[in-house]
């Protein structure tokens, strides 16, 4: 502690800071020569008496009742009304919160059909069947500039996507039976496609 | 093998019952151990709620793989049991995956709002259980409601509103429509029963069945099969197909007059009214009005046959 205190830094105080302290002191003596200079007052001798005579007058209470402008009838009416928004409100439809359970079950799987697929080798499929259509309309271009060989192709096109999309949920949800059975109509579908589109270009 | 069984023979009567109980019992146990070793544990969540509704609110329900049931009512409440499904062998793995089910079933901007997704970490990758979801919902029969589903069946009954149903893959089934009904379909088959409605069907790569249908019907299909059955109190049926097999399979060919064409395909007719088809290149026109007032079916189909069944009853193709 004592090594360290050589080493902390130095300040001068403000100018004139010594001025503004005195110039403080002065004004508090000023302040108590003057409060004993000022005059003192005394109250009037009934000054009291008047403030208790005003006193015991506030004393007295105006009473005013609070059904006064209301009759019977009104009152009943009133009573009704309110009765009726109570009932309302009791029966009106409102959310019923939801109840959540879990229950347990066992089940014996029943055994796969045969016309589901389980593995199915669409893109190798796919792969021979573009190569065949592709190789055909290199050799007969004017075939397949035909309108009925064009949608077909479209189709295939659009069948591809889908199966695409099978194969996301697949990988995702794996061999579920109604994502097998998707696939198995799509299957369906591209092999009735797959043969109008190559009678067509055999034709 | 006989010396065995003469020996088992020779035991005491006590001793071979003992053990024919012992063996009894061990294939009691080893029965029961492969049956609970291949059953798969079920864990459901079920909610159940109730809401109020106020006519015109909109009801709209975001169905993700989930089998959907509606029926229409006459109370103005939305009655909602939703059950959350998940099925593994392990019940804690599906305890686990039962979790990734997500749900509201709330009133939210003066609009009914009933969903369910999954919501699964990307740390998970593939799931192990098996999900679904399964709605039960009953409605007021003059709701708005909409709904979007995918991989699911939908059951919708006794509705007399407006509902719009947009969904892929699944069946849709339609039982007692009135009101207004449009729906969108993609790979998805539509089945309906007795509808007298203001329906407008949307379908890709559908199969389509319309039983003892009425009401002003519009349909616009692709690459799928129609079969349609109209009540004499039809108001109009219009078709707009592409490789779409159609079948109108009518009690009396006269209660209605009929419409067709086809390009690049046939149209089939009974043999009665066989001299109304006329047929060039590339396109068939049959057109047919036995009297005056009659309710008109009017088709345009391309590349598939239309098929009219008169008085013969419908076969069953599928």
């Amino acid at each position: 502690m004592n090594d360290s205190l050589p080493q902390l830094p130095e300040y001068d105080p403000a100018d004139k800071l010594w001025d503004r302290i005195e110039a403080h002191l002065q004004a508090d003596e000023q302040l108590n020569r003057l409060i004993r200079e000022l005059p003192a007052y005394e109250p009037q001798a009934d000054l009291w008496n008047s403030i208790d005579s005003r006193l015991s007058a506030s004393e007295r209470t105006i009473t005013r009742p609070l059904w006064r402008n209301l009759s019977l009838p009104w009152v009943g009416l009133a009573a009704s009304v309110a009765l009726f928004m109570v009932g309302v409100w009791s029966l009106w439809p409102s959310e019923i919160p939801e109840k959540v359970r879990i229950e347990y079950a066992t089940e014996i799987p029943k055994p796969a059909s045969s016309k589901q697929p389980k593995s199915i080798h669409w893109p190798a499929s796919t792969t021979r069947t573009e190569e065949f259509i592709a190789k055909r309309c290199a050799q007969q271009k004017a075939v397949c500039q035909r309108p009925e060989v064009h949608e077909l192709r479209k189709q295939l096109t659009a069948l591809t996507i889908k199966q695409q999309r099978i194969e996301q949920e697949r990988a995702v949800f794996g061999d579920d039976p109604t994502l097998l059975r998707a696939q198995t109509k799509l299957e369906t579908q591209r092999a009735e496609v797959t043969k109008e589109l190559i009678t067509l270009l055999e034709s | 093998m006989n010396m065995g069984l003469f020996r088992l023979a020779r035991l005491p009567n006590c001793l071979v019952r003992l053990i024919r109980c012992v063996i009894g019992l061990i294939i009691c146990i080893y029965g029961g151990l492969s049956s609970y070793a291949q059953s798969v544990q079920v864990i459901t969540k079920i909610i159940e709620k109730e809401l109020p509704y106020t006519e015109g609110q909109p009801i709209v329900l975001t169905a993700q793989k989930a089998d959907v049931t509606i029926k229409g009512w006459n109370r103005s409440m939305i009655s909602v049991r939703l059950r959350l499904i998940a099925k593994h062998p392990d019940r804690a793995v599906a305890e686990q995956e039962l979790g990734y089910h997500q749900y509201s079933l709330r009133a939210i901007n003066n609009q009914i709002d009933l969903s369910n997704r999954f919501v699964i970490p990307q740390s998970v990758g593939k799931l192990k259980s098996q999900l679904k979801a399964i709605y039960e919902i009953s409605l007021p029969a003059k709701a708005l409601l909409s709904i979007t589903n995918s991989f699911g069946d939908m059951n919708l009954s006794n509705l007399d509103g407006n509902t719009t149903v947009t969904f892929d893959f699944g069946r849709l089934r339609l039982d007692d429509i009135t009101g207004k009904l449009t729906t969108k379909s993609d790979y998805g088959d539509i089945d309906g029963r007795n509808l007298d409605a203001t329906l407008a069907i949307k379908a890709e790569k559908a199969e389509i069945t319309l039983q003892d249908v009425s009401g002003n019907v519009t349909i616009q299909a692709s690459f799928g099969k129609l079969t349609l059955l109209p009540n004499p109190t039809l108001d109009a049926l219009n078709v707009d197909a592409t490789r779409t097999e159609i079948l109108i399979a009518t009690k009396r060919m006269t209660d209605f007059g009929f419409e067709l064409t086809n390009s690049f395909a046939d149209i089939r007719v009974p043999e009665n009214v066989a001299d109304q088809l006329i047929k060039t290149k590339s396109k068939q026109v049959f057109k047919y009005q036995p009297l005056a007032n009659k309710p008109e079916i009017v088709i345009q189909n391309r590349y598939s046959p239309i098929i009219i069944q008169g008085e013969k009853p419908l076969v069953d193709r599928r």
